[in-house]
C-alpha cells in the first residue's frame, strides 16, 4: 500500500499526472470522510477536497517520506476544513447536540433498515443525527462507517491514540443510539 | 445475572462488529453468540446499527461521483502548475498587484503592524516567563543561546491537539508545557517524524534542529510520549533526552515515560519497532533495544533482570537473567566521549 503511494508520488513529482489522478481517485473517500467529519456537510466537503488535493499537488516536494502521503494528506484536509469551518461559523451553524428531533422518523418503524436507507428522506435524518454530533466524534464515526478505516488508521488520521479512538466511537454510538432510539427498536 | 463471558461479549461487542479483537477472541465471541439468546440479541441491535450508519453514507458524492465530477478540473489545474511549485492564493494575489494595488497595500500595512505587534509580544513573554518560572526559561536559553534573536526562530513543524482544535508551528529552542485540561498532543516534524504526549502533564523543551536535513534534539521532562521516527541517515541523529537518559534513534517506533519518584528523574523506554541506544547519563553507560524486549527503566535496578518490568518480565526475560551469556541486549556498554 505505501509503497504504492511512494510510486505513485515520485511518478507525479516526475510529471506524470496519470499517477496524481490516481492518487485522488484513491485518496478522495478518506479525504471526503474528514472533511465531511469535521464539517458536517457534504458540498462543502467537496470543495475541501478539491482545494486539499491542489494543495498537496503544489506542495508535493515538501512530503519527505512519500510512502506516508496517506497521513499527509489526511493533514492537508484537516486543516483545510477546520480553515472553512472558522470561516463560515459567522454566518452559519450546523445543528448542534440536542437541537435534531427524531420524532417524525416513528412512522418508518415497521420497514426494514435496508428499506429505510433506501429512502433518502430517512438517510438524510441519520445523517443529521450524525452532523449534531460533536466534531471529534462525528470524524471517528465517519472514518469508521463512511471509509471503514480500522481504529489504527483513525489514530493515524486524527492524531490521536488507539484507546482514544476506541472510546470516542463508543460516546459517539451511544449518543446516536439515544437520538435514533426510535427506528433502532 | 449474567455469566462472566455474557459481560466480556458485552463490553466487547463493539470491537467485535469492527473486527478489532484477536483472532482468538473473534472466535470464541462467535461460538458464543451461536449458544447465548441475549448477547445473539445484543449483538444483532448493534449490528444493525452499523449497518445503518454505513448505508446512510451511500449517498456520499464522493469515490467514483467526485471523480466524475472533479477528477478533470483538478487534473487542469495542476497541468497549469510545476508540480511541488507554490503557486497559492498569495502569490496569485501579489501578482495582480498592479491591477488592485489597493487590496495589496492594505494587506501590506496589516502585516507590518501584526509583526510589530508579534514581535514585541514575543519578547515580553520571554521576559515574564524567564522572572515567572526563572529556572526553566534560563535553561531553555542557555541551552539554545541564538533563541533570544528573533530571527532564529525557525519552524520544526506543527503540533495538533487531539480534537483538531489548535493546529499551531512549533519553533526550535522553545519549551512546551501542558499542566490543566491535558489532551492528546502530537507534535509532527517536516520529515514525518511525530511525538504524540498522552492525555496527561508533560513538558517538552525543543532543542533544535540543524536544518532541515539535520538532526532533531528534544528533551522530555515530564510525561509518556510515543515517538515515531521517520527513517534517517546516519548522520540525522533523532535524540530525545530525558533528565537522566539520552535515547537516539535511526529510524523507529517507540514509548518514552518520565516521572520523578523520591526527587529522582526515572525513565522508561518501550520500542515497539527499529532500535533505539539509550545513555544512561549519570553512569555514561549504554544500552541497545528493540520489540519484544519489554521496558527498560534508567536508573537500572540492582540487577538486569530488574529492569525489565512487569509484563516485559515475562519467560524469556527470566531465562536471560539465568544466561549470563544472552544478557548482551542489557550489558552496559562503555563508549568514549
Amino acid at each position: 500500500m505505501t509503497n504504492e503511494d511512494r510510486e505513485l508520488v515520485q511518478e507525479t513529482l516526475a510529471g506524470d499526472l496519470e499517477a496524481f489522478s490516481r492518487l485522488v481517485r484513491k485518496y478522495n473517500r478518506m479525504a471526503g470522510a474528514i472533511s465531511f467529519g469535521i464539517c458536517g456537510d457534504f458540498q462543502m466537503a467537496e470543495d475541501i477536497v478539491q482545494e486539499s488535493f491542489l494543495k498537496a499537488y503544489r506542495s508535493l516536494r515538501n512530503l519527505k517520506d512519500p510512502a506516508k502521503f496517506k497521513v499527509w494528506l489526511a493533514g492537508i484536509v484537516r486543516s483545510r476544513a477546520i480553515d472553512f469551518v472558522r470561516q463560515r461559523k459567522s454566518f452559519w451553524s450546523y445543528p448542534q447536540e440536542g437541537e435534531f428531533s427524531v420524532s417524525d422518523l416513528e412512522v418508518y418503524s415497521t420497514e426494514s433498515v435496508e428499506e429505510l436507507l433506501l429512502k433518502e428522506e430517512f438517510r438524510s435524518k441519520i445523517l443529521e443525527a450524525i452532523r449534531g454530533l460533536p466534531e471529534e466524534d462525528r470524524l471517528v464515526i465517519t472514518l469508521k462507517h463512511m471509509e471503514g478505516l480500522s481504529y489504527k488508521e483513525i489514530a493515524e488520521i486524527t492524531g490521536a491514540t488507539v484507546s482514544s479512538v476506541e472510546s470516542r466511537l463508543f460516546r459517539a454510538r451511544g449518543a446516536l443510539r439515544k437520538k435514533l432510539d426510535h427506528i433502532l427498536k | 445475572m449474567k455469566h462472566g463471558f455474557c459481560k466480556f461479549v458485552e463490553h466487547s461487542i463493539w470491537k467485535y462488529i469492527d473486527r478489532e479483537l484477536s483472532a482468538r477472541n473473534l472466535a470464541e465471541i462467535s461460538g458464543h453468540l451461536a449458544t447465548c439468546a441475549s448477547c445473539k440479541k445484543l449483538y444483532e441491535t448493534r449490528a444493525r446499527e452499523a449497518t445503518m450508519y454505513r448505508l446512510a453514507f451511500m449517498g456520499s458524492p464522493f469515490g467514483a461521483e467526485f471523480c466524475e465530477k472533479y477528477e478533470e478540473a483538478i487534473l487542469a489545474e495542476v497541468a497549469e502548475t510545476p508540480v511541488g511549485e507554490p503557486r497559492g492564493e498569495v502569490l496569485g494575489f501579489l501578482s495582480r498587484w498592479k491591477e488592485r494595488p489597493g487590496p495589496v497595500l492594505v494587506a501590506a500595512l496589516v502585516l507590518a503592524v501584526v509583526t510589530l505587534f508579534a514581535m514585541t509580544f514575543y519578547r515580553l513573554s520571554i521576559f515574564s516567563s524567564a522572572s515567572r518560572d526563572g529556572g526553566l526559561a534560563r535553561d531553555a536559553r542557555s541551552v539554545t543561546p541564538s533563541r533570544e534573536s528573533d530571527a532564529s526562530r525557525r519552524t520544526l513543524g506543527i503540533r495538533v491537539l487531539d480534537d483538531g482544535s489548535e493546529q499551531r508551528a512549533f519553533y526550535a529552542g522553545e519549551r512546551y508545557t501542558q499542566t490543566v485540561n491535558p489532551s492528546v498532543t502530537t507534535f509532527q516534524l517536516d520529515d514525518g517524524s511525530s511525538l504524540t504526549f498522552a492525555a496527561r502533564p508533560w513538558e517538552l523543551f525543543v532543542q533544535g534542529d540543524s536544518g532541515p536535513n539535520g538532526s532533531f534534539t528534544a528533551r522530555v521532562d515530564e510525561g509518556v510520549v510515543d515517538v515515531s521516527v521517520t527513517k534517517r541517515a546516519a548522520d540525522r541523529s533523532f535524540t530525545l533526552q530525558t533528565p537522566n537518559a539520552e535515547v537516539r534513534v535511526l529510524g523507529t517506533e517507540f514509548t518514552l515515560e518520565v516521572r520523578m519518584e523520591r526527587g529522582q528523574p526515572l525513565t522508561w523506554i518501550e520500542v515497539t519497532e527499529g532500535r533505539v541506544r539509550v545513555t544512561d547519563v549519570e553512569t555514561d553507560r549504554v544500552y541497545y533495544r528493540g520489540p519484544d524486549e519489554g521496558r527498560l527503566r534508567i536508573p537500572l535496578e540492582d540487577s538486569p533482570a530488574a529492569a525489565l518490568e512487569g509484563a516485559g518480565a515475562d519467560d524469556t526475560d527470566r531465562s536471560r537473567t539465568r544466561d549470563p551469556a544472552s544478557l548482551d541486549l542489557d550489558r552496559p556498554v562503555s563508549i568514549p566521549r
